[in-house]
């Protein structure tokens, strides 16, 4: 009974983080992917080129995952409002659901005594682990597009070309 | 029942796994891995773009010749692997089947002596055996006590003994009888015993996946998904770009 339990917990907790890696990324780059490509999207940029493009991934990744705060070279109107405002519903909402679902399942559970072999969230080992998963998911994810934008901006002004 | 142990590169396996590899590209077989899937896919889409490139004879071509070289690289090596590991099993099965058939049993029929194939033995049959001998079937020692060298189930090096009466009157087949004799009676039909069911787990075939299997395909699927975004979304991007 106690391995079945701990072992549907693996597959639950696994399927959450999945579902969570999955909609942040779809709401981030999808919309972001509409917009560099929409005559509705593009009219509204200050800026061509990589500083444009900045702009948009900016914007939607600040939707999605922060303040929702944008550039001052990029200006609004119906079109970007609907889908930042879109990316923002999910990433704020939508992606809550998952890590309470997993809350609510861990909560659930029995709890264990501390022993030799509790992978202790504060060991080195756990917190390098988890370093290097946010920075490798995170770099697979969204350097492609950071790559066209913000990298590509940063040589720029190593050359002396300033936006 | 000495289990010859065998090299990772058996040619026996080998030979085989190789062509099975191959014959592992059906999409059928594949979509049962869909991370696998997926890397078929694009190595197929990235063949298609290889071929048009190619007609059409532009300068593209040696770079999606070597993308797709890679891809298809991929599926074939995890096909590999996996055809070497049901390989192996499949030789093991052989092997434990061929102590099954091949083991002779000295069946008593009324008093009387009888020499007969393993897997003619019914649950009821008395069999003698003596030193040096396999036990043929699973059973209970109904006369006599032996020591047996059980290491071919257990694992145990040193032999164990067994007699009748008591806690420790069974048998397993396709153990040995190493010093005295015994009678036992069989207790289990062909198909039924502890042998058989060794070789279908060998043979793997009722092998579900474990929870954490399940687990680490549910979250490598996740990330195939992350990245297939990460990856589609690069074409609006560079037409803006």
């Amino acid at each position: 009974m106690k391995s079945s339990s701990a072992a549907s917990a693996a597959v639950s907790t696994d399927l959450g983080t999945a579902l969570v890696l999955a909609g942040v990324t779809a709401m981030m780059l999808v919309p972001a992917g509409i917009a560099s490509v929409a005559k509705d999207g593009l009219s509204q940029l200050g800026n061509n080129g990589a500083h444009g493009f900045s702009e948009i991934l900016y914007a939607f990744t600040s939707s999605v995952a922060n303040n929702g705060s944008a550039f001052g070279g990029i200006s609004g109107n119906t079109f970007l409002d609907f889908w930042t405002g879109t990316s923002m519903f999910f990433g704020r909402f939508a992606m809550m659901i998952p890590p309470l679902a997993m809350a609510g399942m861990l909560a659930g559970k029995k709890s264990v005594a501390t022993t030799a072999g509790t992978f202790t969230t504060t060991s080195p080992i756990f917190i390098m682990l988890l370093i290097s998963v946010v920075v490798i998911v995170g770099a697979l994810t969204f350097f492609p597009a950071d790559a066209l934008g913000p990298i590509v901006e940063h040589l720029q002004l190593l050359q002396g070309k300033t936006f | 029942m000495v289990s010859r142990s065998r090299s990772l590169f058996d040619r026996e396996i080998l030979g085989p796994a190789i062509v099975q590899s191959f014959k592992k590209l059906d999409p059928r077989v594949q979509l049962k891995n869909p991370v696998m899937f997926i890397c078929e896919v694009g190595a197929l889409v990235t063949l298609v773009y290889a071929i048009v490139d190619g007609m059409a004879g532009n300068g593209k071509v040696g770079f999606d010749i070597a993308i797709s070289i890679w891809l298809w690289f991929t599926v074939v090596f995890a096909n590999l692997a996996e055809a070497v590991a049901e390989g192996r099993g499949k030789a093991q099965a052989d092997f434990l089947r061929r102590t099954k058939t091949e083991t002779n049993a000295n069946r008593i029929v009324n008093g009387k002596v009888q020499v007969v194939s393993a897997s003619q033995l019914r649950k009821g049959d008395r069999v003698r055996v003596a030193a040096g001998e396999l036990i043929a079937a699973d059973g209970e020692i109904v006369q006599g006590a032996a020591t047996v060298d059980e290491s071919a189930i257990t694992g145990e090096s040193a032999p164990v003994i067994r007699e009748s009466g008591g806690d420790r009157s069974g048998v397993t087949g396709g153990t040995r009888v190493l010093s005295d004799s015994i009678e036992f009676v069989v207790s289990a039909n062909p198909g039924e015993s502890f042998l058989d069911r060794m070789i279908s787990l060998v043979e793997g075939a009722q092998r579900q996946k474990t929870p954490n299997e399940i687990a680490l395909l549910i979250l490598l699927a996740g990330l195939t998904i992350v990245f297939l975004i990460a990856v589609a979304t690069l074409a609006p991007f560079t037409i803006y770009a």
